[in-house]
């Protein structure tokens, strides 16, 4: 009976052409068009000269604002009360992991306040802070912020004004603890 | 004379697996899905077996390589015994790495499948007994491989919190979708490589096909590697 073979029969030499030739092959589409098409990268230019790495600028256009952020630490909402004197500035300050997602919305009674809205990573050196919003006369915020790093994120607000205010800020979203420092 | 040339014919299969494959399955599973993945509770069963054959027929790389090991079986008695070694390997893991949160960096689970691939091609081309004189027993070789298909299965899956309800009957019902889903890809390359072989199958085109076969095998495997070295 006659068995038919059970794999392709080739000279050494035409056995290593074959596979030197495909891996080239595949070296050659890899760098020319599934590196810039896939991740960005275009070593050759050959990804920007065909058009292809267009498909990694678009799918970043789009991904970006449909984000999912999985939560994985505790939802938490607070609402604080401070009274601040003329002339007295405070802070209130939540604990969060970077990329940690929290909305806030604050009022002042009694005047408008001078507010910083600002970040201090986790292990930054003494008075080094991030400025998110900075406004000279406000008696109302609201927002959501996501942690640029993990460290402190809050407010500090000052009474320039000559009366008394009372600040109430409320907050939701996913931070450790919120605390006056 | 034939009105389709077999060479074409498998030119337009390898086409079609592209084309199939490029919006559909990147690297996993897309939105709608993987939603539904998130929120399934216990039931919803079949729902889970529809994924399970929907993720195999469009797993280009898991076909590449059923292709590899079916293109030299004329028997199907043969067939059905790689096959199922394949389905047996490939069970194992994913129900292994789900269950007991076994987590392997996809990128390289993947580069692994690659090369799979590539081995099967070598193999089919006789490579290995020319270059070491022996060739390794394709039993164990396809039932090794189909583990490691099993991880890359169950690394896209645990990309999604997998709500713990009723874990196990789900993973079944998918693993159950994945081997439905193989059997109607394999009987679809069964028809194609038949009617290849009887209009002559010629010992030039088997190499053609296995080449590119392990081109294909090759490339896999660089942008698995390309995608470990560069995404963090």
């Amino acid at each position: 009976m006659h068995t038919p073979p059970d794999s392709a029969h080739l000279s050494s030499q035409g056995l290593l052409k074959t596979t030197l030739l495909s891996l080239l092959v595949a070296l050659l589409l890899l760098f020319t068009l599934v590196l810039p098409a896939e991740y960005g990268v275009d070593p050759l230019g050959t990804g920007r000269l065909l058009g292809v790495d267009q498909l990694q600028v678009q799918s970043q256009e789009v991904d970006s604002p449909t984000r999912l952020w999985r939560g994985e630490g505790i939802f938490k909402s607070d609402t604080l009360t401070l009274t601040l004197l003329p002339g007295q500035g405070a802070e209130l300050k939540a604990v969060m992991e970077a990329d940690a997602p929290i909305s806030f919305h604050w009022t002042s009674d009694g005047g408008p306040v001078h507010v910083d809205m600002h970040g201090e990573a986790e292990n930054a050196a003494p008075g080094e802070y991030t400025s998110y919003w900075l406004d000279d006369a406000r008696t109302a915020a609201s927002g959501n912020l996501r942690a640029p790093f993990k460290g402190t994120h809050g407010w500090y607000w000052e009474n320039r004004g000559d009366r008394a205010v009372t600040i109430t800020l409320s907050t939701a979203g996913f931070y450790r603890r919120l605390y006056m420092p | 004379m034939n009105l389709v040339k077999p060479d074409l014919l498998l030119t337009g299969l390898f086409c079609l697996l592209g084309l199939l494959s490029v919006d559909v399955m990147a690297h996993g599973v897309d939105g709608a899905d993987a939603a539904f993945m998130q929120t399934s509770g216990a039931g919803a069963l079949p729902t889970w077996i529809y994924l399970g054959a929907k993720h195999m027929v469009t797993g280009y790389d898991h076909l590449l390589f059923l292709f590899g090991v079916i293109f030299f079986l004329y028997r199907l008695a043969d067939v059905a015994l790689y096959v199922s070694l394949f389905a047996l390997g490939h069970s194992l893991t994913l129900l292994a790495g789900v269950l007991g949160d076994i987590r392997i960096n996809p990128f390289l689970i993947d580069a692994i499948i690659g090369l799979s691939i590539v081995y099967k091609a070598l193999d089919n081309l006789g490579a290995f007994q020319r270059w070491f004189g022996i060739r390794p027993d394709t039993r164990a070789a396809v039932l090794i491989f189909g583990l490691c298909h099993g991880f890359g299965l169950a690394t896209k899956l645990q990309d999604f919190s997998l709500s713990p309800d009723g874990l196990i009957g789900k993973m079944l019902a998918f693993n159950l979708g994945v081997e439905l889903g193989q059997l109607c890809a394999l009987g679809l390359m069964l028809v194609l490589l038949n009617a290849w072989r009887a209009h002559g199958f010629t010992p030039t085109q088997a190499v053609s096909a296995n080449a590119l076969l392990m081109m294909f095998g090759f490339l896999l495997t660089g942008y698995q590697l390309s995608g470990f070295i560069l995404q963090p």
